[in-house]
């Protein structure tokens, strides 16, 4: 038998093992080589079929063992780990539901991923000590317009048509399972972390686009006026400024400045 | 070369998050723990929390499982400068992964592969372990994985490989008792064998922990408590090797940590008799 460089060897080896109706590579030894290397081909299949039950655990009980099996299955096939620590390996997983014709015919799947890979994104995303209220309140009347705020390094805004939410929520609390309907339009959910908490709501249409804009840097000014498509000027500051208190509040704001 | 005297962190345990409340409620008396260096390479939160607050009543060493020393691929250089940084915040006694690969092509397949152990095997390790030591600063320890396979062109036995990198590379041993007693029976050779071969002043921790016997062939799926087999190969090895850092590593099915900590003290009365004559 010729001999193969390590490298030959091992691409030979892992390709074997990604595809496992391909023969046992021939450098494989003995009369066990069939049962031995059935040990890698099965552990590599479990051990990434485990850390998406970890990631997604709700979607998982939602589909059930043999229905997150077989998906668990073919999302495996499809996309192997780029990932040096496994902890990342399911990202992929909402678009692969979303986009694959079996699952994205049930688009509640793609999004009940969607919301757990954005939990434990915020699980375990960098820490930031929140904005206190006093810290607000010492800032000059006339320094509000021009202030832009930092917010938590956890927070994620998901636009989704179904109440996954709701559902996930059932599964945690062990309460009897809500009807998953998808609704007129899709309703933003706010997820972030507070110290070592994670915590999630659903946001109506005018907080979604003011904290939106504020994320994406507008002064409070700007949130004022995007506000304004909903409410007349007095009151669209008004709104604005409860709104931030209640942000504050929830320690979503980590630092405010003049911009 | 080899100089500095072998530590000895005494009894301990691999730190899972299952038990991250009881340690700090508890300060459980183990002398050190081992942290799974991939499970804390992220940004904050419970994680870090806890890490921090552990660390700061026990010892630690951190055990890695990517950094893939056998691959040809090329070394992953993000991944060891966040290694790095992990230290400089864990200040570990040492650092230690396993002497195995984990994926080429740009692909981690997240198991511990078995290399063929030969010449070329042997260079190209050694030559990536001394590139990796520069790099952090401090020798590493490599780990005996075990194995279900056996490749045809390989030229010398698994103890005779181990051995050879290490002083090829100058670096030290992590001796997973348990993984030599499930590749010994996989493949059929004495593992005290393997014992008596590894050179002592290199192995620097000791793991042990359970695994399944499918009858067939055995699987290390640390998932069960040390079996008989093992433990009468630990005490072989404490006997020979001396003092060393010994540990419980459970990855799977964790139990109330009291049980380890059972397990522990197992360990501790089956070697300090042979340490207490050494010293």
């Amino acid at each position: 038998m010729k001999e193969l460089d390590l490298a030959q060897l091992q691409k030979k080896f892992q390709r074997a093992i990604l595809q496992p109706d391909i023969p046992v590579p021939d450098f494989i030894a003995g009369e066990g080589a069939m049962q031995g290397f059935t040990v890698y081909r099965s552990a590599y299949r479990l051990r990434l079929a485990d850390a998406l039950k970890v990631d997604f655990p709700h979607l998982y009980r939602w589909l059930g063992e043999e229905a997150f099996t077989n998906m668990a299955g073919e999302f495996i096939a499809a996309c192997p780990s780029r990932y040096p620590s496994i902890r990342w390996y399911g990202g992929q997983l909402p678009s692969f539901l979303q986009t694959r014709p079996l699952w994205s015919r049930q688009p509640q799947l793609a999004e009940m991923a969607r919301f757990e890979w954005a939990l434990g994104e915020a699980f375990d995303c960098a820490d930031a000590q929140p904005l206190t209220d006093d810290a607000l309140m010492t800032l000059a009347p006339s320094s509000w317009p021009k202030l832009v705020f930092r917010f938590h390094p956890s927070i994620r805004l998901l636009d989704l048509t179904y109440s996954v939410a709701q559902v996930w929520k059932a599964f945690q609390e062990n309460t009897p399972l809500p009807p998953c309907r998808p609704s007129a339009r899709p309703v933003t959910w706010l997820i972030w972390r507070r110290e070592l908490k994670t915590f999630f709501r659903s946001l109506k249409e005018p907080e979604a686009h003011a904290l939106q804009s504020a994320l994406e840097g507008s002064n409070f000014a700007g949130i004022c006026e995007g506000l304004s498509h909903w409410q007349d000027g007095t009151n669209a500051a008004e709104k604005a400024a409860l709104m931030l208190r209640q942000w504050l509040d929830e320690g979503l704001i980590v630092e405010a400045k003049t911009g | 070369m080899l100089s500095t005297r072998r530590p000895f962190l005494g009894f301990g345990l691999g730190l899972r998050k299952e038990h991250f409340e009881a340690v700090l409620q508890a300060r459980p008396p183990l002398d050190w723990f081992e942290i799974l260096t991939e499970n804390y390479l992220v940004d904050g939160g419970k994680p870090l929390y806890y890490l921090d607050k552990i660390r700061a009543d026990y010892p630690m060493v951190m055990h890695g499982v990517s950094l893939s020393i056998g691959s040809t691929a090329p070394l992953d250089w993000d991944y060891l400068h966040q290694v790095k940084q992990l230290m400089e915040r864990v200040q570990p006694h040492w650092v230690s992964d396993h002497l195995c690969w984990t994926g080429v092509e740009g692909l981690n397949l997240h198991d511990l592969l078995p290399l063929p152990y030969t010449e070329e095997a042997i260079e190209h390790v050694a030559s990536r372990v001394q590139q990796v030591q520069d790099f952090l600063g401090k020798r590493i320890l490599l780990e005996n994985v075990s194995s279900y396979v056996c490749y045809r062109h390989s030229q010398m036995s698994e103890w005779e490989f181990l051995t050879q990198v290490a002083e090829r590379a100058d670096c030290l041993i992590l001796l997973d008792i348990n993984n030599i007693y499930v590749s010994a029976r996989n493949h059929g050779f004495d593992p005290q064998v393997y014992v008596d071969a590894i050179p002592c002043e290199r192995v620097w921790q000791f793991h042990l922990a359970g695994h399944t016997d499918l009858g067939h062939c055995i699987i290390d799926t640390h998932d069960h408590p040390v079996r008989e087999e093992v433990w009468a190969l630990f005490e072989a090895a404490a006997k020979r090797f001396g003092p060393v850092s010994t540990m419980i590593e459970r990855d799977d099915q964790i139990p109330p940590l009291n049980e380890l900590l059972n397990e522990l003290a197992q360990a501790r009365s089956i070697a300090m008799p042979h340490w207490r004559l050494a010293a």
